[in-house]
């Protein structure tokens, strides 16, 4: 009975000293491996290090190429068009005869008002002959009438070739349409057997004064590239016939504030938009084989003034105090190294469209910034490196 | 007659269950929220956490106690075993405080408790006496000169500044001298007729008889050790040397982990005492002592 006790305690010993054992040995096994054990469930983060220097940064943009002056011309009389003589991109000369148009109807005025003049110098005749008749009588106060009558009836017939003048210099004038100095045929509304419909009929462009290229840019890049009005500028123009491009300097007239441009930003709080401002860069170009239309680009490269550290865009996060990127902060520890995500502030400097230049104290060259992260990160959050 | 002692008995019995069930209440409950979410946790306690961040204002004091979790989980132990390091770290703090402290008072006391009990020399009671009154202080007491004493020594910030002072702790002394008392001289003096040093009465008489109180002592002294609090407060500066008493302590505003990493903590001296319990008996039946 004693015995048996004894045994039974000493089985219970062995048992409690087995799990004080797998107790101990648990803890140890988690000592060593937590840190393994938990890398696992970490973000993983994707690093780059920053370079030191300055930022190449290029400007891309392109347009069509709009005439400066446009003039339309059309018919006041409102006449139907009987002939275009000229088709949509004619180059055409000054004096050339675009539209004729159906004067008929003057002409039917003209024709009788002229037959007015004859029946009129015919009654002249009868006059003549009655003044004839007064002086063969010798009648002098017949006579004196007589000669009133003409004198009137030569004052009328007067007014009635002006009249025909003017009919006919109406019908010359508005019988068509001359170009008014040397330029492109943009646009044709007439429709020939039909009255223009309020549209002007023609429109045409005046190649001498150039075209005109707008692009718009961010403002940062703009005076990172030092582009200021007068400066000669390379465009890359398309011909619409052949689809071949050839390059004709043109030169920027003017560079003006334009709508500025909104852009979410991949931050932590990613619900926020940031406004960055941008200009427009009028351009100038003026060459003889232009016709207006064209697809235009520019296309600048320039390294900028500025030195800092060049990082990748996607690295820069935006929240409502600034910006910010992420480093690898290395905790040395007995288990291993301990990557934490710090927070840095930045100052913006210069972007182009993958690269940033930042300005801050607080990062070096040898630093690694993170890049992308397999989930938001938070300050101080530790990251497993990719 | 018998029907009275029947009664007594059983109101006894009942009076001891009562008393189990308040003691083990706290127990059952570490061990059950221990499996719950830390949702289910912040929902139950979170009138608590309010409370204390609100400074004891008017928000409602009275915690959900739930003894079943909603849903048993794991998620308690994998956060305090795998996603914070600084438990384990503390854990082994903890360790590697007890284990000297305990190897080296039962050491010491025993060899102590050996020359005040069974060596006849003089002033050896009035010695014992000054030592036993060391004991009788509270540690609060002798808190400032302890300090100055390890300012000058240059232990502050390390963990000798608890090692040494528990190594050389009376209550040891007072006990084993106790467990001493009771054993015969005989026994002694028949090791000494057969050419018996000291060193080997020692080790081969009086250490097999003492050992359940080796072993109570052992409990006792992990207990006290294991739960410490304000010694290393006061002379561990570094947070991560502390032990595990101190980050326990501090833990329970993070009701997520506070009960996982409350069972861990419990266990080995649960384990300990379990064990130790059955060498305890096992020690007195097989003393000499025993009729």
């Amino acid at each position: 009975m004693e015995l048996d006790k004894v045994n039974q305690d000493r089985r219970r010993n062995r048992i409690l000293l087995a799990i004080m054992i797998g107790f101990v040995g648990l803890l140890v096994f988690f000592t060593l491996f937590s840190n393994t054990l938990m890398s696992m469930n970490l973000p993983k983060a994707i690093t780059e290090q920053p370079n030191s220097g300055s930022l190449v940064v290029a400007l891309e943009g392109s347009g069509t190429l709009q005439p400066i002056t446009e003039t339309q011309l059309s018919n006041p009389a409102g006449w139907k068009v009987l002939k275009i003589r000229v088709k949509e991109g004619d180059r055409v000369e000054k004096g050339q005869a675009l539209i004729l148009y159906d004067g008929s109807s003057v002409e039917l005025e003209m024709a009788n008002e002229m037959t007015a003049l004859e029946k009129q110098k015919i009654e002249l005749q009868n006059l003549q002959d009655q003044f004839i008749q007064s002086v063969q009588e010798e009648d002098e106060l017949k006579i004196r009438n007589a000669k009133r009558a003409i004198e009137t009836f030569m004052l009328d017939l007067g007014t009635q070739e002006r009249t025909i003048n003017e009919l006919r210099n109406r019908m010359n004038d508005q019988r068509e349409i001359t170009s008014p100095f040397d330029g492109i045929i943009t646009e044709i509304n007439a429709v020939e057997g039909q009255i223009s419909s309020g549209e002007p009929d023609i429109r045409m462009v005046n190649g001498n004064q150039g075209y005109r290229l707008e692009i718009a840019a961010d403002s940062t890049l703009v005076s990172g590239l030092g582009l200021a009005a007068g400066e000669k500028i390379d465009i890359d123009v398309q011909r619409e016939l052949d689809r071949q491009s050839r390059v004709i300097q043109g030169k920027i007239e003017e560079v003006t504030n334009a709508e500025p441009r909104s852009e979410s930003s991949y931050g932590v709080q990613s619900d926020q938009t940031l406004t960055i401002p941008r200009k427009t860069l009028r351009i100038k170009v003026v060459d003889s084989e232009l016709k207006g239309g064209e697809q235009a680009e520019i296309k600048l490269e320039k390294r900028s003034s500025k030195e800092g550290l060049v990082v990748s865009s996607e690295a820069v996060h935006y929240d409502r105090d600034g910006m910010y990127v992420f480093k690898i902060e290395t905790l040395r520890g007995a288990l291993g190294n301990v990557f934490v995500a710090r927070k840095v502030r930045i100052q913006f400097s210069e972007t182009n469209d993958n690269k940033t230049m930042i300005q801050t104290d607080n990062l070096f060259e040898e630093d690694l910034i993170i890049l992308e992260s397999s989930e938001p990160l938070q300050d101080g959050e530790r990251v497993r490196l990719q | 007659m018998q029907v009275v002692k029947l009664l007594q008995k059983s109101s006894l019995t009942f009076f001891m269950f009562v008393i189990a069930v308040l003691l083990l209440f706290p127990i059952v409950i570490t061990f059950t929220n221990s499996l719950m979410t830390e949702q289910e946790m912040g929902i139950n306690y979170g009138p608590i956490g309010e409370l204390i961040q609100a400074g004891g204002g008017k928000t409602n004091p009275y915690a959900n106690l739930k003894l079943l979790p909603d849903r048993v989980t794991l998620e308690q132990y994998g956060r305090v075993l795998i996603s914070s390091p600084v438990y384990l770290t503390m854990f082994w703090n903890s360790v590697g405080l007890v284990v000297p402290i305990i190897a080296g008072q039962t050491a010491v006391a025993a060899l102590a408790a050996y020359a005040f009990g069974k060596l006849r020399f003089r002033g050896r009671d009035r010695l014992f006496l000054v030592y036993v009154l060391t004991m009788l202080m509270p540690f609060q007491v002798t808190l400032v000169p302890n300090y100055i004493m390890a300012d000058k020594l240059g232990l502050l910030n390390s963990p000798y500044a608890i090692i040494l002072p528990g190594v050389f702790g009376a209550f040891g002394v007072f006990m084993l001298r106790q467990f001493m008392l009771d054993i015969p001289y005989a026994y002694i003096e028949a090791a000494k007729m057969d050419g018996a040093g000291h060193l080997r009465i020692f080790f081969k008489i009086i250490v097999p008889m003492i050992k359940p109180g080796l072993a109570a002592l052992i409990i006792l002294l992990f207990v006290d050790y294991w739960n410490m609090v304000e010694q290393p407060l006061i002379f561990l500066d570094d947070p991560l040397r502390q032990p595990l008493s101190v980050y326990l302590s501090r833990i329970s505003g993070e009701p997520g982990i506070a009960y996982a990493a409350s069972m861990l903590y419990m266990a080995p001296m649960v384990l300990l005492f379990l064990y130790a319990e059955t060498y305890f008996i096992e020690g007195i039946q097989l003393s000499g002592i025993k009729g």
